[in-house]
């Protein structure tokens, strides 16, 4: 059975653990978490992810800086990026989906759509 | 009477005898010869009779297999109706379960966003802390996007009123103070119910579409306020409403006891305060 890593970048604890909370429906994946870019750039130097998620607005590095940054590291160039946020205008979409992220959703979160849309990055049936 | 005599009686006789004769062969054979017709007359007619009993036959058989034919059809005609009638009902039976297991999926969501947010308030006894995590838990759980957040004081002649503490994206509250009983943050603290608005049909942006009273010991020790919304946020859900209650009911001894707190010194001081007691 594959075994999944997933990474969440979020400045909220409370927000970290409802997207735990809601990615704990989905067998094998295990998450790894991070406060904020420059934490979840640590973390991905340190092992290897199947998904990041991220939040936009976060002290020390934001989400968009951390999907470019991925975007050119040679390990995880290709790994599926999702973002959480609270920004919901068109434009922050595009300039996130132009920056490399796979998905973009917009808090507040649902969990069932959190959930299809992590398995459908992670190719999971 | 003259008689004739017998030369002339014999030859007569010889002749008409012969004739009687030649005429009985004649009648003898031409009646032989009708006799051998109506034979094959006969002979044809039973073969075409033994020809057409061998169709009727044949299509006795035919008509009882497709009678046997047509009863099959009709059995299974039954048994589709009645196979269709049970796939109708499974049918009925699964779509049920899957509405009850969507209905168990938004409770099980709801029930993890009012465990996160419960276990988020508590989680701190730094007064600071307390009010970031009730705006939090408004702009991640509810979608707000300004939050003001008011607590009662008391003027001089021991009126009360309620003055701002926390303001997310609505600064313009700092400094300001609301009459009791006045307006519907007023209201909702005079009265301890919450006031929430459909925000569509929001017309005045300086009020709040939500005020959510903080209750202890039945009375309002503050007022949570949502002025506006995040722009995918078109409207309040189930979730949101309980979320509403959770803070009313817990926001406040959150609040009273990050005060408390304030006021000890540490940990330590604060055990030894309830120990005192």
């Amino acid at each position: 059975m594959a075994q999944y890593t997933c990474l969440i970048v979020e400045d909220s604890p409370m927000m970290r653990q409802l997207i735990i909370f809601a990615l704990g429906r989905i067998r094998n994946l295990k998450v790894v978490e991070a406060d904020d870019g420059v934490d979840g750039l640590k973390k991905l130097a340190g092992g290897r992810f199947d998904l990041v998620i991220t939040d936009i607005n976060m002290p020390i590095m934001d989400g968009l800086k951390l999907v470019k940054r991925i975007r050119t590291d040679a390990v995880h160039k290709d790994v599926p990026i999702m973002i959480i946020t609270t920004e919901g205008a068109a434009e922050d979409r595009q300039r996130a989906l132009q920056l490399g992220a796979n998905e973009y959703v917009t808090k507040p979160i649902q969990a069932p759509q959190v959930i299809s849309k992590v398995k459908e990055l992670l190719k999971i049936q | 009477m003259k008689r004739r005599s017998t030369d002339e009686d014999t030859f007569d006789f010889g002749a008409r005898s012969e004739e009687f004769l030649e005429t009985f062969f004649r009648k003898g054979a031409e009646f032989t010869e009708q006799l051998l017709q109506e034979a094959q007359k006969m002979r044809e007619r039973i073969q075409e009779l033994s020809e057409e009993n061998v169709q009727l036959r044949s299509q006795l058989a035919s008509d009882d297999a497709v009678k046997d034919l047509l009863a099959k059809i009709q059995a299974l005609e039954e048994e589709k109706l009645k196979i269709r009638r049970s796939v109708d009902n499974a049918k009925r039976e699964f779509q049920s379960y899957e509405d009850r297991y969507l209905e168990m999926e938004q409770e099980l969501d709801q029930m993890a966003n009012l465990y996160v947010a419960s276990s988020q308030l508590h989680a701190t006894m730094e007064a600071p802390q307390v009010l970031s995590v009730i705006e939090q838990m408004l702009m991640q759980f509810v979608g707000a996007g300004s939050v003001g957040i008011f607590l009662r004081g008391y003027s001089d002649d021991k009126t009360p009123y309620l003055r701002p503490v926390h303001a997310f994206h609505c600064e313009e509250i700092c400094g300001t103070t609301i009459e009791w009983n006045v307006g519907p943050l007023g209201e909702a603290a005079a009265n301890g119910v919450q006031f929430i608005m459909e925000p569509e049909k929001a017309v005045d942006e300086s009020l709040p579409v939500a005020c959510i009273p903080v209750m202890f010991g039945g009375d309002a020790i503050g007022v949570i306020a949502i002025y506006s919304l995040l722009e995918q946020k078109k409207k309040f859900v189930n979730v949101d409403y309980e979320l509403f209650r959770l803070l009313a009911e817990h926001a406040a001894s959150a609040i009273i006891g990050s005060g408390l707190y304030a006021r000890t010194e540490s940990v330590a001081a604060a055990l030894d305060c309830f120990n005192s007691l």
